[in-house]
């Protein structure tokens, strides 16, 4: 167990973010006969929903490039710009173009798609938004260590929140909500479904086994490598099976994709208590 | 979407609900659904189920109005 270097840290974060960026395009491309005017994802009917998407000469550019075959190019753009980022320098001005496309199309992705996004789009666009900022001054530490810090208290918010939200909450507490979502069509397995109605108890240890680790997530970065590396084990497991069990497989990378700047952060922090542990 | 639909429905009077944009883009996918030839309209209904193994029958939450096909 050991600190990861600055420039590791941003590569490895580039590295997961970018899977997770390429297979959400494919995703994307694959049921692009939704965006046209007879899908679900109707340009002409969702464009009603904001009068500067309906009406005027941005409405009119906005009309073809998402209401058209050219959101195609552009998302297809999108994925390529994020494989190019594993390559490019760092640093390099290739990287501030790469970084600034990606965020440009995943910002238009959500104006495009009111309904169809989620959390792990959002922290995608955090994760690209906060690298573009650092990358504007390579030569300046404060800077570049901020970019880490926002995407590491980004994943901190994220995962404090979703954890107070369900300690509060009896369904969680006792199981229930477990067994509730589980048994849903859309979230849940036959055979998890029927394994969870024989055992309350499991129900119970597994709704623990998520709403803890989430609530302690920002004090396992403050106490340091040492309990944070059980968390991040435990993350990993959470993220894998909720992909595997419930079909989240965009929160699986984009989740991960936090976690080099989560553990640089937690380590220069404890590097700060424990100088001696810093430089072993 | 759905989700969107269903608060809609509860907030608002029944006959406006046909005026939101959930509404509208459900109708503009289930009518450009391929339709036998014969058909001049089509309908669609949302309705809640209760889980995998549940006992209880889905429950009736909107239903749309006669939506023609060209």
């Amino acid at each position: 167990m050991g600190t990861l270097a600055f420039e590791q840290t941003l590569a490895l974060t580039k590295i997961i973010a970018g899977i997770g960026m390429g297979l959400g395009t494919l995703e994307a491309l694959y049921i692009r006969n939704e965006y046209r005017s007879r899908g679900l994802f109707s340009w002409e009917v969702l464009s009603t929903l904001e009068i500067v998407t309906l009406k005027g000469i941005w409405a009119r550019a906005l009309a073809i490039v998402l209401g058209t075959k050219v959101f195609d190019v552009i998302l297809l753009l999108r994925g390529v710009a994020a494989a190019l980022l594993i390559t490019v320098p760092q640093g390099s001005s290739a990287e501030v173009f790469c970084l600034l496309s990606v965020l440009g199309v995943s910002l238009l992705t959500h104006l495009r798609n009111p309904y169809g996004l989620d959390g792990a789009d959002q922290m995608y666009a955090i994760i690209y938004g906060a690298l573009f900022l650092g990358s504007l001054a390579p030569d300046n530490q404060i800077v570049r260590l901020a970019s880490l810090g926002f995407i590491a208290s980004q994943a901190c918010l994220s995962y404090s929140t979703a954890g107070f939200a369900k300690l509060i909450s009896p369904v969680w507490r006792n199981g229930e909500a477990i067994r509730g979502i589980l048994g849903t069509r859309t979230y849940g397995l036959v055979s998890v479904a029927k394994l969870l109605d024989a055992n309350a108890c499991l129900c119970i240890v597994i709704g623990w086994m998520v709403v803890l680790p989430e609530s302690i997530f920002p004090a396992a970065v403050l106490a340091g490598p040492p309990v944070l590396l059980g968390l991040l084990v435990w993350g990993v497991f959470f993220h894998f099976l909720n992909a595997v069990v419930m079909g989240l497989n965009t929160f699986l990378w984009s989740f991960l994709a936090t976690y080099p700047a989560v553990w640089y952060c937690s380590c220069q922090l404890y590097g700060i208590r424990h100088p001696e542990w810093s430089s072993q | 979407m759905i989700h969107d639909l269903l608060r809609q429905s509860i907030s608002i009077d029944h006959n406006q609900l046909c005026l939101t944009v959930p509404y509208i883009v459900i109708a503009n996918y289930i009518t450009s659904l391929p339709h036998n030839s014969v058909a001049d309209a089509t309908q669609f209904m949302i309705m809640e189920s209760f889980g995998i193994r549940s006992t209880k029958k889905p429950e009736l939450i909107v239903v749309s109005a006669i939506l023609g096909l060209k």
